[in-house]
């Protein structure tokens, strides 16, 4: 078991070294010479901002060493987690991410609760139900959720359930009200709830289908199991047979899919974000990009990417935890 | 041979059963007839024109004598012709009829710019298409070259090719089409091929490039698992290069999941393409598409609702076609198979 553990602790370096060559290579590919970015001028808002771009690049990087020195300087910051300043406002990047990554998580936190919270025992009823009229519909019903584009569902909802025209239930930006809310800290929690319920919604729906679909799966891989005969021949109540028997078996799997679901959880959905204005992560990233404020823009996707690299280990690492046979000396593919 | 053909032969059966996948499977017909026949069925062009006592097709050919002809004009006078059944291009404006609802003479209303909606749809339906069938061609071929090579091989080669997917994983995926596509064209060269990619191509090569990901590991698996039957061993010893045991005898007994991943790849491509277009950074805004009509409807959306219903139900109706066909293939394919 150590010896995979140490092999599977080796394989992030490389992985690291990927993702640092990936983001580096981005970097450079940025516009570099005055021409380049004169072409693309549609984002950058004119001809100051572009040499500003270009001094602050070079200055950051050191443009004028040779290749190899200046990836090692990168990779010397990113172990420092040092992304230098914004180039829209001059503030550190690691302070803008401090502020919109709180709301992300938020928001994000709220929706794989209710995707789970929903998707488990629509999955676990119709896996016992398998090719019924229930199951059949729930998974059609599903896939059509699946197939909603957000950005469609979340102007719809804005137009009929927000902003006056026809209802005026929710509030149509932000994660709050803008000014003071009357009940202290309860009446605050509240407006933020009510703010974010329309983004959830959007955020949740598709989710959904691919959780159920998941738990239906694992669990009628477990329900063809011998040891549910067992547990059915002696008597166990059916429901007892398949909440304490067979689910809990499928239980590991869909923890561990939690690890995939990092970068999701992390990164916030840039379309949800934009559409319903909340300064979450998603929507930084996308003003970086706009604005072309590169040292943002590699600051999210490197602090993303080793988060996931983070949570693949977690993954593989609660595996060894529970699968015995790894944990007793077995080798699994990695 | 014949073993093959029952197969997919059992497959086409188990399929056709699916009321939903069959429908699925019209709409997703329709929708390339659409895309092919775009200029048929949206036009400025007559498909068929009696003018002087000749016959002409100009939507196929323009000869000299007919060149410049106002056909609009045409319509009422002595001559015969006829027209697409939506008689404008997705692109001309006329600001005499801007934000029309639905009517006889555009049945999808018009947009700020006086354009047909319903031209635009038709249109747009090529773009989607393009875009997302491309795509996921592009990818899907990346997927299988590397899982097979890192499958068949393993050692080193699986080494690099699990890391790089790995690597791969840890990007945000849509952030990063966003990322690549802000940098406006990218140019590749390789040895005496020099490309210059921009617009739609570009979209076709970011999605392809973020997307080979899932197809490389789900091809790599089944290789791992198909080198080790007796029938890839006999063929080794028979003297097969490693090409031809990868192409000839491992690569087929793996397409059939493929085909799966790549019916819903196509599904979530074109819902990609339109979520970029939509914020500004998908097709040029010359290109009819959906995402960039909802985008631009974004600023009538109290007012014309044709302008949000219309472009959304059609991204919906297609991503839910592909996903109808995917799911029952799932299920066609492998019969067993419970995920």
């Amino acid at each position: 078991m150590w010896n995979y553990i140490a092999k599977r602790f080796l394989l992030i370096i490389p992985t690291f070294i990927g993702i640092s060559v990936i983001t580096f290579l981005i970097i450079h590919m940025a516009p570099g010479d005055p021409s380049k970015i004169k072409e693309m001028g549609t984002f950058s808002s004119g001809e100051k901002v572009a040499r500003e771009v270009i001094e602050e690049t070079r200055r950051l990087y050191g443009l004028d060493m040779p290749l190899h020195r200046q990836y090692i300087r990168w990779l010397g910051r990113i172990v420092r987690l040092d992304f230098g300043e914004s180039l829209v406002d001059h503030r550190p990047v690691i302070q803008k991410i401090k502020e919109a990554l709180p709301i992300t998580l938020a928001l994000n936190f709220a929706s794989i609760f209710l995707i789970y919270l929903i998707s488990i025992p629509t999955g676990v009823v119709s896996a016992v139900r398998r090719g019924g009229i229930i199951d059949r519909f729930t998974m059609l019903l599903l896939l059509i959720l699946y197939s909603l584009p957000s950005f469609w569902v979340a102007s719809m909802l804005i137009t009929y359930l927000a902003g006056g025209e026809h209802l005026n239930l929710f509030p149509v930006v932000g994660y709050r009200s803008l000014d003071p809310v009357p009940g202290g800290w309860w009446g605050q929690l509240l407006d933020i709830v009510w703010h974010l319920v329309l983004p959830v919604v959007c955020l949740t729906y598709g989710g959904l289908a691919f959780l159920s679909r998941f738990t239906r799966g694992v669990l009628l891989e477990v329900l063809g199991e011998e040891y549910l005969i067992t547990a059915r021949a002696k008597g166990i109540p059916e429901r007892q047979v398949i909440w304490r028997h067979a689910f809990r078996n499928a239980l590991v799997p869909m923890t561990t899919l939690l690890g995939t679901l990092l970068p999701a959880l992390l990164g916030g959905s840039v379309i949800i974000e934009q559409i319903f204005s909340i300064p979450g992560m998603g929507r930084l990233g996308f003003q970086s990009i706009l604005s072309r404020d590169y040292p943002t823009i590699m600051a999210i996707a490197t602090i993303q990417a080793l988060v996931t690299l983070f949570g693949l280990l977690l993954v593989d690492l609660a595996y060894i935890a529970v699968d015995p046979r790894i944990r007793l000396g077995g080798r699994r593919d990695v | 041979m014949s073993e093959k053909r029952s197969y997919w032969r059992g497959v086409w059966l188990r399929f056709k059963k699916r009321p939903a996948a069959m429908f699925g499977l019209s709409i997703a017909i329709l929708l390339l007839l659409a895309a092919i026949f775009a200029p048929f069925i949206a036009g400025e062009r007559p498909i068929v024109m009696i003018w002087k006592g000749k016959i002409y097709a100009p939507i196929i050919y323009e000869p000299r004598s007919i060149k410049g002809l106002d056909y609009k004009g045409l319509m009422d006078a002595d001559a015969r012709l006829i027209m697409p059944p939506i008689p404008y291009l997705p692109n001309t404006y006329n600001l005499d009829e801007v934000l029309l609802p639905p009517s006889k003479r555009h049945p999808l209303g018009t947009d700020e710019q006086g354009r047909d909606v319903a031209s635009q749809v038709i249109w747009g339906a090529r773009t989607s298409l393009v875009v997302g069938i491309l795509s996921v061609f592009l990818y899907t071929a990346i997927g299988l070259l590397l899982g097979a090579i890192a499958g068949y091989f393993g050692g080193v080669i699986d080494m690099v090719v699990s890391r790089l997917i790995e690597v791969m994983l840890c990007f945000p995926s849509f952030f990063l089409m966003l990322a690549l596509l802000a940098m406006g064209s990218v140019s590749i060269d390789l040895m005496n091929i020099h490309i210059k990619l921009s617009g739609i191509h570009m979209i076709i090569f970011v999605i392809g490039i973020t997307g080979w990901t899932g197809v490389a590991r789900l091809v790599r698996g089944e290789v791992l698992k198909l080198k080790q039957l007796e029938y890839v061993a006999a063929a080794k010893v028979a003297g097969a290069s490693p090409s031809r045991i990868i192409f000839r005898h491992i690569l087929p007994h793996a397409i059939s999941p493929v085909v799966v991943v790549a019916t819903f790849g196509v599904a979530s491509a074109i819902l990609a393409e339109s979520g970029l277009s939509f914020l500004g950074f998908g097709v040029p805004p010359y290109v009819p598409s959906w995402g960039g009509m909802l985008s631009r409807a974004q600023d009538f959306m109290d007012t014309c609702w044709w302008l949000v219903v219309v472009p959304g139900a059609a991204i919906f109706v297609t991503t839910l076609a592909y996903n109808l066909i995917g799911e029952a293939l799932r299920d066609a394919m492998d019969p067993r198979l419970v995920v």
